[in-house]
């Protein structure tokens, strides 16, 4: 586990320094969204990796929407990149952002199957964990609902591009009311190896949408590609990228320790 | 421990726990680990694996629905 952690770590003081030092010049930008798709690709192989230690399962659908929730990100992410720096043609809606928006609805179903199978005893839950998911949710859903759902209909823009505009924050409303079970299933699980899982897809979740809020207030900083806002905004979702890993790799871990202590135990 | 449970009963129960929330690779290697069990050892497994996946509390919990069903009870 230690390696993955330091492996992780590296890379995203490689991304940092990537961002921050641009040391290719001119063409930094594109250098910049490889390592993007590059921390989504990781991401995505990742949940298969969990797919294949888990084998079937009940759990088998839900990890797969989760798996192909982030694979989808990651096809947008390259579309959007090959659009933009390899055409010169990025419109709005694109292809890239069909794909942005069918990882939201895989993701959600893939948490809503994950967190049903928890057994969560709602009725024993302690009501601290309660006020505090609820004040947390209650924040994010209020900062999202200010920032976005009301300018997120725009009357002049064709229809296309207010459904997909506002695709994008009924999404992150979804994943923000996802976030509250997570943490709700994150202290169920306390002391136990599945909750550090779930915490890091909580963090992932939250890293994300921190970029998609900061690209709601400030859409011209991120398109243009230059200065701090698109820099750090990129940080948060490179790094919601590389918690879904740990999330996935963590639990991977954890299928494959059980399995091979009890093989070791077979064998003796 | 002590229950009037048929040992293959609970076992099954428990793989099939295990099935849920591992997956099919654990649940066969378990049982082949468990076959040549007594349900003792089973049960002490299956508490320290749970405990280990969910923590004490909820590993307990989660295990409780098949010690109810069966009516084991833990000295």
């Amino acid at each position: 586990m230690n390696k993955i952690v330091i492996s992780l770590f590296v890379f995203f003081l490689w991304i940092v320094a990537v961002f921050a030092f641009r040391p290719l010049g001119a063409n930094n930008t594109l250098f910049e969204q490889s390592l993007y798709c590059v921390a989504s690709l990781i991401a995505s192989v990742s949940g298969f990796l969990v797919l294949r230690a888990y084998g079937k399962g009940p759990r088998f659908r839900s990890l797969l929407f989760l798996s192909l929730g982030v694979l989808a990100w990651f096809f947008a992410d390259v579309q959007f990149n090959y659009y933009e720096f390899v055409l010169n043609n990025l419109s709005y809606p694109s292809s890239a952002d069909y794909f942005y928006l069918a990882g939201y609805i895989l993701m959600f179903l893939g948490l809503t199957l994950e967190i049903k199978l928890s057994d969560i005893s709602w009725k024993k839950m302690n009501k601290q964990v309660y006020l505090v998911s609820g004040l947390f949710t209650a924040l994010m859903l209020g900062a999202f609902s200010y920032l976005t759902l009301f300018s997120s209909y725009d009357p002049k823009a064709l229809f296309w591009e207010n459904v997909v505009t506002i695709g994008y924050t009924v999404g992150d409303l979804f994943l923000c009311v996802a976030g509250f079970f997570i943490l709700v299933v994150a202290w169920e699980y306390r002391g136990g190896k599945a909750s550090g899982v779930w915490m890091s897809l909580f963090l992932g979740f939250l890293s994300t949408m921190v970029g998609d809020l900061l690209y709601a207030i400030f859409p011209d900083a991120l398109t243009s590609h230059v200065g701090w806002i698109y820099i750090v905004s990129q940080y948060f979702y490179i790094f919601g990228y590389i918690l879904f890993t740990y999330a996935f790799l963590s639990l991977q871990t954890v299928f494959l320790t059980l399995q091979k202590r009890v093989n070791l135990k077979n064998t003796t | 421990m002590q229950t009037t449970a048929n040992n293959e009963e609970v076992k099954q129960d428990i793989l099939a726990l295990y099935q849920r929330y591992f997956g099919s690779m654990m649940f066969e290697n378990y049982k082949k680990f468990y076959a040549d069990k007594d349900l003792t050892t089973i049960l002490t497994s299956a508490n320290e694996l749970m405990s280990e996946y969910a923590g004490e509390v909820k590993g307990r919990e989660l295990l409780s629905d098949i010690y109810k069903r069966y009516n084991i009870t833990q000295n």
